[in-house]
């Protein structure tokens, strides 16, 4: 996939007393070869933003592109396994798989054998920076920094080419942070990957090729403006 | 699914309590249930092979004591006699409220005579030697002490070749003189003398009221017909004595020829076998306490029974003495009825006229052939009164049904209710209630009535406890699976909800997601909840294993009738298929219930977790 986009997206929390208009006919585009930030306030709309281009939720109004094609056509689950990966600031590994195992889940979902979903696995880990010591290992044993690297590495062996981080370093100390960072930002410089990172940290935006701004669920294109 | 076992096997303590908490919960619930299904069974063994009977006597309204005059002392000894002022039919035990599965019988005893065949009592009768005799006094005499007589004469029996013997009336404290060279008849029973002053009278002939011409016939009603027939006159001192004088054509006129019929009756009576009518075997006190039991061929059946066949149940020892087979067919020709006495009281003594008012034989009221259908035994496991006897030596049983004529020209004697002549059945556990009822009867305190259930209420209450802690099992089983599955699928599935989200997020499908969480929950329970099962049958088969003994030793010692027929093969087959069915029901029906249970309950809350937006979830720490 090379390009993602939202069209008009309105999305509604139905809540038991009331309904909150999360996104405001939200339009944007992800291109490959791009890193993007969601910069916002808590509550301003974005990890709805990006639930909804994960295909996580569906938008009351407006539709979500994958390479012009409507994600409800292509199927919901195809879309998460195939056009994109999630990265979550809470990392969300299964706590009872191994290091490896947590990444050649993805793998074998899409049907991989175990054999070349390892091998494949520790490819990636490799690539992430963790070394084979940790593979074995159960995610509650790894620090935070090394927790999100196996989310990412994760994320990378679903061969989706767009990567949504939703505040991927908001559990990580600023070493950790830049290290994930780092990575992601490769991945975009050197991969052609799309990142689109949800975050409310500044600096990190600051490092985006573009930047969004959600408020009270509307966005709006900061590209060149300084933040 | 292996990624859903691995993570399962993952957390080794939290599995470990699963697969204990599953498998221990479906134990109980095995066991238990199980339990209460033989308890069950048992119970419903018990209504089937228990059954109640009540047995009647009509109380006396006093005892009397009657003087029997002893010739050898010289005094008189009193015997005390029943005085009944009205003889109540069982139609007494007809009232409301009375609810039976076999109304009250009260059963005569029929006399067959059956000529050609070996009898029982034939040894008796030769073991009294008495005989009918024409005697004459060697002199002038008064026979209240032994005096000698010639035996002219032996109608009767057998006076083994004596032509001379102590004569002695020892009914009588002061008989009417005997003169020498008259002839008299009397019927002699030989004994030891008892005249201890007399030391030359070893054996002395004493008058007997066998062969001696009398008459108590009864109507239907119980009311005694007058005979017609001459009557001996009374001896002018007002006593009456069982032997009197031939006179001139005494045997062709008068009381002579009542004589000669009553020796052909007592020929007639010693060729007789008791035979016994009734509705059910179930009613007859020996047969429901298993004293009486078929050795060969079978019972007569309920259809037999009701529809009056002729068939018949004749003793063991009567058929081996006769040679006869189970199918063989015996004439009966009944010729006499008597609704006074109990067999056992027979056995022991004959007090009714083998003649009818006229003075004639009985004639035969019902002629037919018999097919044996089985031989009995009756065992009696200690020593009973006499009335509450029904089972006699050579004693025929017959359906009651199957005597198509009437025997009320027949009837020798009517008397009392006896334990041993009327009975009736009601259902299980219904005895207190029924004497409730009866107690508002009028006369019931006449009637005294004894129930014997064969330990039904006893072995009822142990089992209702044993079915009511296998319930309280069961129950526990249940609730504690219940309460367990609820919490083991909130550990295990809701608790889960964030990994739900996170496969989600991976792309899996719905379904997916579910084969991924419960796939290993389902196999674990399966494995689970079998152990269990099968623990829970090891455990059954001991617990059973201690039951049985400990039921064989209570009810084989205090309750001797509990099972003690063997099964034949056609029942233990359907009784194991019976075995196999509830096990199949008990150790799969269970574990697959436990499986089904965790299976609905887990689905509902793997809805509710794939119903939460996973980002809801994932946005959340852990």
């Amino acid at each position: 996939m090379q390009k993602l986009t939202a069209e008009k997206v309105t999305y509604i929390y139905q809540g038991k007393y009331q309904k909150v208009e999360a996104l405001k006919e939200v339009s944007c585009t992800f291109a490959e070869g791009n890193l993007y930030a969601v910069i916002g306030h808590s509550g301003s709309g974005k990890s709805t933003l990006l639930s909804i281009l994960a295909g996580l939720g569906k938008p009351a109004r407006g539709r979500v592109l994958a390479d012009g094609e409507d994600i409800s056509h292509i199927g919901y689950e195809r879309h998460r396994r195939e056009n994109v990966s999630v990265i979550y600031q809470a990392f969300c590994l299964f706590p009872a798989l191994t290091v490896l195992e947590n990444v050649m889940y993805p793998m074998e979902i899409a049907g991989k054998k175990r054999k070349e979903a390892a091998k494949k696995a520790g490819e990636l880990l490799n690539k992430v920076g963790l070394t084979e010591m940790l593979y074995r290992k159960f995610p509650a044993m790894l620090s935070g920094g090394e927790q999100q690297r196996v989310a990412i590495a994760r994320a990378l062996a679903s061969e989706a080419r767009t990567i949504l981080a939703d505040e991927p370093t908001g559990n990580l100390d600023s070493e950790n942070g830049k290290k994930v960072l780092d990575i992601l930002k490769e991945l975009v410089r050197q991969e052609d990957y799309c990142v689109v990172i949800v975050t409310h940290d500044l600096d990190i935006a600051a490092q985006a090729d573009v930047v969004y701004a959600m408020k009270d669920g509307r966005l709006e294109e900061r590209r060149g403006e300084k933040l | 699914m292996r990624n859903s076992i691995r993570q399962m096997l993952r957390t080794p303590f939290k599995l470990l309590l699963f697969f204990l908490f599953i498998g221990a919960s479906t134990l109980l619930l095995t066991l238990g249930l199980r339990l209460w299904m033989e308890t069950g069974e048992k119970l419903r063994q018990a209504e089937e092979n228990f059954t109640t009977i009540g047995m009647v006597r009509q109380r006396e309204n006093l005892m009397e004591a009657g003087p029997v005059w002893q010739a050898g002392t010289k005094s008189y000894l009193y015997y005390d006699y029943p005085i009944y002022e009205e003889i109540f039919s069982e139609s007494l035990l007809d009232f409301d409220g009375a609810d039976y599965l076999k109304g009250p019988e009260k059963r005569p005893v029929y006399g067959s005579w059956m000529p050609d065949y070996d009898l029982e009592l034939e040894e008796t009768v030769a073991m009294y030697g008495i005989f009918t005799a024409e005697i004459s006094p060697v002199e002038d005499c008064v026979p209240s002490q032994p005096v000698q007589v010639n035996i002219k004469r032996v109608l009767y029996g057998d006076a083994r070749g004596s032509t001379q013997c102590w004569f002695c009336d020892h009914n009588n404290p002061d008989p009417p003189p005997m003169e020498k060279g008259k002839t008299y008849i009397v019927t002699l029973a030989p004994r030891g003398s008892s005249h201890l002053d007399r030391e030359e009278v070893v054996i002395e002939c004493i008058p007997t009221g066998s062969c001696y011409p009398g008459t108590s016939q009864c109507s239907r009603n119980g009311a005694e017909i007058a005979g017609t027939f001459a009557e001996k006159e009374n001896d002018p001192s007002g006593q009456s004595t069982l032997w009197e004088e031939v006179t001139e054509g005494f045997y062709e006129t008068g009381r002579g020829v009542y004589w000669l019929n009553a020796i052909e009756a007592q020929e007639k009576f010693n060729k007789t076998v008791q035979v016994l009518p009734t509705d059910s075997l179930a009613l007859l006190p020996s047969f429901h306490e298993k004293e009486s039991q078929v050795l060969e061929g079978r019972e007569i059946s309920t259809e037999e029974f009701e529809k009056g066949k002729a068939v018949c149940m004749v003793s063991k020892s009567f058929a081996q003495r006769n040679g006869l087979r189970v199918g063989d067919t015996i004439p009966l020709s009944l010729y006499y009825a008597d609704y006074g006495d109990a067999p056992g009281y027979l056995e022991q003594m004959v007090d009714f006229g083998l003649l009818n008012a006229r003075g004639e034989v009985y004639p035969a009221f019902w002629e037919a052939k018999y097919e044996i259908v089985g031989f009995y035994q009756y065992t009696p496991s200690e020593e009973k009164d006499v009335n509450s006897v029904e089972i006699a030596g050579d004693m025929i049983l017959i359906p009651a049904n199957s005597v198509k004529a009437s025997d009320e020209n027949n009837i020798v004697k009517y008397g009392p209710m006896q334990m041993g002549t009327t009975s009736f059945q009601i259902p299980n556990g219904s005895a207190a209630d029924f004497l409730e009822n009866f107690k508002e009867v009028e006369n019931s305190d006449f009637l005294e009535i004894r129930f014997d259930d064969n330990g039904y209420e006893q072995v009822r209450r142990e089992l209702e406890s044993a079915g009511n802690t296998a319930a309280l099992l069961a129950v526990t089983g249940f609730l504690s699976a219940a309460a367990l599955l609820l919490l083991l699928a909130y550990f295990f599935i809701v608790k889960q909800k964030r990994r739900t989200a996170i496969e989600r997020s991976l792309g899996m499908t719905r379904s997916q997601c579910r084969k991924s969480l419960l796939g290993g929950i389902l196999l674990f329970t399966f494995f689970a909840a079998l152990t269990g099962g099968l623990i829970g049958k090891s455990l059954y088969s001991s617990v059973k294993g201690v039951l049985a003994r400990e039921t064989e030793q209570e009810y084989s010692m205090k309750y001797s009738t509990w099972q003690t027929r063997e099964p034949s093969l056609e029942e233990l087959e359907v009784l194991e298929q019976q075995d196999l069915e509830l096990e199949v029901l008990v150790y799969l029906g269970v574990p697959g219930s436990i499986l089904a249970g965790m299976l609905g309950i887990s689905w509902v809350f793997m809805e509710r977790n794939l119903k939460v937006p996973p980002m809801e979830v994932m946005s959340m720490r852990e």
